[in-house]
């Protein structure tokens, strides 16, 4: 009878969610498989950086220097020296935020990873997923670039692969490369979480990425990937 | 109601919009339970190892990603001539490249009202602060300046990151050509799908995509083309005949459709690149229904040379041909998978109500996809996971019939339903960048009244891309 | 004394007959003396002869659809159009004729009156009625003997009605062994264009099929589909849709 009932209950379980031959019964929305951004907001700011206030003044005094020819790729040094009494463009993500008050303890995520340059953050569902690129003056340039790298890999971590039960709370670090038409590859856990199924979550949300989009410049960037799931 | 087993199945709280029903309940008493707790617990464990089901949750889940619309602002371009032709081609060129950015389903828009008052015309000129901060609150903005001279127009695009202060170009374009207003529309495709594909990670914009589909003409049916949004429709065949199902080569150099002659419908072919018609083998039969594999090389279509409708492969040239289903009632409406060319989605009738089936390219691994109800006109999506088709669920005689457009996620069989009291839609046909379906629709029914409409691939931003007389969509493959 | 006066009397009426005719056809030729030439010159028109034109567009449809008429004239007071009655001297004019018909405008001006013409061709999906003759037998004939065949919705199964019918096609056919046929089939207007010309092709076969187990040779069976393109009937209701799923039986010449 157990056997029986175990039988019943299994079919019933594979019936789940499985066809739509429950006339009906299932309708599942799959807003986010498709193609289309799901309307959940990006966080602005990346997660201990502060609201964004303006200074105007600081603002204006940028706005003399940086011609942003496109052409000026050796440049940049030059450049961050003005900016640098006002933003430090390590560990704040410059795209979030106009005003630059610059404490460089602001590592994003509260790690203390080296030297997180051009960095975006964005919260996900049940966590908080962020990327930054090892070459400084990429992420700078081409910071909406990185953003969309965050994008797609976010878009594609299915945090139910991840067993809550060893996951929660935790953090795990992926690295990977990008070639010059934007196809990922080469992905491998910097820092265990200590969860075999975060990390692997984390590795099969880059692995489904087909690509980004041609690389703005460059033959080929390095990206580091954090995943943070967040204690329910 | 195993905890346990709940706990493990379903980790994300219950605001996801999936509603199930749970059709076998078995009754259990207590003692039982606790029973056979232990065992299912090993056999549910066996199940989350091998089944696909987490990952498929997960996939659901409306809010697993952060990605959200990105805030775009698009200004009104600066003329900088006082050529009088200037004025009206920019207006034609501004509507268009906002509507084609509104359109692509990756943006939030900023309205026209809360834009600034300014008109920059070059990086020079833009104060990005006042894009960034409200009421604008852009995260990117488009701006240039648009200008005839002679009689050729000159435009300079740019896309400005309005976030990244130090380093806001991301693009900086020029474009000309003669001035006339069809190439400022063209145009303005151009720049609005160099933004797409720069924005959204690499995927092609749809500005410049094509529509073919059937006009009817008095008492025939003729191949008519128009761009994606309606504008520029116009006749391509003239065959004095009813034509039907147009469906445009992936390099978009041949159109296929099936025509009716003397002896029945037979398959023909144009040449958008000669103009004219171009040879296909005439074969017996009535011959329906012509779909391209992804690499050009190949037509599926419904050929009844047997006596019964089945799904036969021909070259493009209709030479070659090999019949690859052998069911008895009606085969029809083949359609490839786009990203892999090695199977093939169809209609059968083999059941009596015709259903939505799956296979591969020799006819081998026949899968039935609908449970029932009258299902017709699939297209494949072109990242191959998903179907769109439409749907009568309650099909039956004397019943009017209420046939909508759905979208069937191919792994799992789910669907989700993109219309709903509309009237009777039919010939979904999805965008290449699978951000978009357009179909046919009729709100009362009637043949003569169905017009061509276009959604999202949610259902919606649903509008109207002709008036009535328009049936059978085919978008192009890029 | 009596027959005398009788024959007299009978003399004096015939003479005064004749005399009368002769009076009167006297009077006549004198009244019709006089000289049309003598009468002055017709007077010159004093407005130019009216013009018309018109046309249809299209000038051939389907029952139940529309064709617009267009007409333009010149120098006309009075414009009417048979079946329409008086229009205007420019205008158009949307009419669903159910058969062919022949638009005769008239145009009446100062200077004379005018006529224009146009045919519009209405095609019914049924085959001609007026019988004509041929090696094949008549086409009455024909239809009274093979009749067409209707199937229930969705399917392409031979009722039984159906196959009793086709019995009695064959029979036809075989005593008139110089008709071929040919057989369209079709489907009413609910479902799907591409499905229903394919049903409509099972339907054709079906009842070729039926006629070729009887015994007719499959060479004088040709079998087209037309699905739901070509309609009998347009109401939306269960005995139109009957009507509309068929397989028809047409000499094919």
């Amino acid at each position: 009878m157990i056997l029986g009932w175990a039988f019943l209950f299994h079919t019933s379980g594979h019936n789940w969610g499985e066809n739509a031959s429950n006339a009906g019964a299932i309708q599942a929305t799959m807003v986010s498989s498709l193609p289309l951004p799901p309307t959940q907001r990006t966080l602005d700011t990346g997660v201990l950086t502060s609201e964004a206030p303006s200074p105007a003044p600081i603002v204006t005094k940028e706005r003399t220097e940086p011609p942003p020819a496109p052409n000026e790729v050796a440049i940049p040094e030059k450049i961050t020296k003005p900016i640098k009494t006002a933003d430090k463009p390590t560990p704040a993500p410059p795209k979030h935020i106009q005003p630059v008050t610059p404490p460089p303890t602001k590592a994003v995520t509260g790690e203390t990873a080296g030297v997180r340059i051009a960095q975006s953050t964005l919260e996900v569902k049940n966590g908080t997923a962020s990327v930054s690129v090892e070459d400084r003056t990429f992420g700078q340039r081409f910071a909406y670039y990185v953003n969309i790298v965050n994008s797609k890999v976010a878009q594609n971590w299915y945090t139910a692969e991840a067993d809550p039960r060893t996951s929660l709370g935790k953090s795990t670090t992926i690295i990977f490369d990008i070639n010059r038409e934007g196809v990922p590859s080469n992905a491998r856990v910097e820092t265990p979480s200590g969860s075999p199924t975060l990390d692997t979550s984390a590795m099969r949300a880059v692995q489904r990425v087909d690509g980004f989009g041609p690389l703005p410049q460059g033959d080929h960037i390095t990206v580091e990937y954090t995943f943070h799931l967040h204690p329910q | 109601m195993i905890p346990s087993a709940t706990a493990t199945r379903h980790p994300i709280e219950p605001n996801l919009r999936l509603t199930y029903n749970r059709m076998h309940r078995p009754n259990r008493t207590t003692s039982l339970r606790h029973a056979y707790f232990g065992f299912l617990g090993v056999l549910l464990l066996l199940l989350a190892a091998a089944s696909t089901l987490l990952a498929q949750e997960g996939f659901k889940t409306e809010t697993s990603s952060g990605v959200s619309n990105i805030r775009i602002a698009v200004a009104d371009f600066k003329p900088t001539s006082a050529d009088p032709q200037t004025a009206s081609f920019k207006q034609t060129f501004d509507s268009t490249l906002f509507a084609d950015l509104a359109n692509a389903g990756i943006f939030d828009i900023v309205s026209k009202s809360l834009l600034p008052q300014s008109t920059p015309g070059a990086p020079a000129e833009i104060k990005i602060q006042e894009w960034a901060n409200a009421p604008t609150s852009a995260a990117m903005v488009a701006f240039g300046s648009f200008n005839v001279q002679g009689n050729k127009i000159i435009c300079n695009g740019f896309l400005f990151d309005a976030k990244n202060l130090q380093y806001p170009q991301i693009l900086a374009k020029q474009y000309d050509g003669d001035a006339t207003d069809d190439m400022a529309r063209q145009i303005a495709h151009r720049f609005a799908d160099e933004i797409i594909f720069r924005l959204s990670g690499g995927s092609q914009g749809i500005a410049e995509s094509k529509i073919f589909y059937v006009k009817l003409t008095g008492a025939d049916k003729e191949i008519w083309q128009m761009d994606y949004d309606g504008a520029n429709q116009h006749a391509i065949t003239h065959l004095g005949t009813v034509s039907l199902s147009p469906r445009i080569s992936p390099d978009n150099s041949r159109l296929a459709f099936s025509s009716l002659g003397r002896e029945g419908f037979q398959i023909r072919m144009y040449s958008l690149v000669l103009n004219r018609m171009v040879n296909f083998t005439a074969t017996g039969g009535t011959n329906l229904s012509p779909a391209w594999s992804p690499n050009g090389k190949d037509i599926a279509y419904s050929s009844s040379r047997t006596g019964d409708p089945e799904i036969w492969i021909s070259d493009a040239n209709g030479g070659a041909s090999r019949r690859i289903t052998s069911f008895r009632g009606p085969d029809v409406s083949p359609v490839f998978n786009p990203r892999t060319g090695s199977q093939i989605a169809w209609i059968s009738g083999r059941t009596n109500l015709p259903q939505l089936y799956v296979m591969d390219i020799d006819g081998a691994n026949v899968q039935r996809m609908t449970d029932g109800g009258y299902a017709t006109s699939p297209s494949w999506s072109p990242n191959g996971q998903f179907l769109t088709f439409a749907w009568d669920r309650k099909y039956g005689p004397g019943a009017p019939g209420g046939q909508d457009i759905y979208v069937m996620e191919i792994a799992t069989k789910r669907w989700i339903q993109l219309t709903h009291d509309g009237g009777r839609c039919d010939f979904p046909s999805w965008s290449p960048d699978g951000r978009h379906i357009v179909y046919a629709n009729s709100p009362d029914g009637k043949a003569t009244h169905m017009k061509i409409m276009t959604m999202l691939a949610d259902g919606t931003q649903k509008h109207e891309l002709t008036g009535a007389g328009a049936d059978m969509p085919n978008w192009s493959w890029k | 004394m009596n027959a005398m006066q009788a024959r007299i009397r009978k003399t004096l009426v015939i003479t005064a007959t004749l005399i009368s005719i002769g009076a009167v056809t006297g009077c006549h030729k004198k009244a019709s003396g006089i000289n049309p030439n003598a009468l002055g010159p017709e007077p010159a028109p004093t407005a130019a002869a009216p013009t018309a034109t018109i046309t249809a567009d299209p000038l051939s449809i389907d029952l139940g659809q529309s064709v617009i008429l267009n007409w333009r004239t010149q120098n006309a007071t009075s414009v009417t159009i048979d079946g329409i009655g008086d229009v205007n001297t420019n205008g158009t004019q949307t009419v669903a004729p159910s058969t062919s018909t022949n638009f005769h405008l008239t145009a009446k001006g100062d200077g004379g009156t005018t006529e224009a013409n146009v045919r519009v061709t209405v095609r019914v999906p049924v085959a001609p009625a007026a019988p004509t003759e041929s090696d094949m037998g008549s086409e009455a004939a024909f239809h009274q003997n093979v009749q067409d065949v209707f199937f229930d919705y969705d399917s392409f199964d031979l009722r039984p009605d159906a196959t009793a019918a086709a019995s009695k096609a064959a029979a036809y056919l075989t005593a008139h062994p110089a008709i071929r046929v040919v057989i369209g089939g079709y489907c009413d207007d609910r479902g799907s264009a591409e499905y229903n010309l394919a049903l409509g092709e099972n339907r054709a076969n079906a009842a070729r099929t039926a006629l070729v187990s009887a015994g007719i040779p499959a060479s004088r069976l040709r079998v087209i589909s037309y699905g739901k393109e070509k309609q009998f009937c347009s109401e939306e209701n269960e005995s139109c849709w009957q009507q509309n799923r068929r397989a028809q039986f047409s000499l094919d010449r």
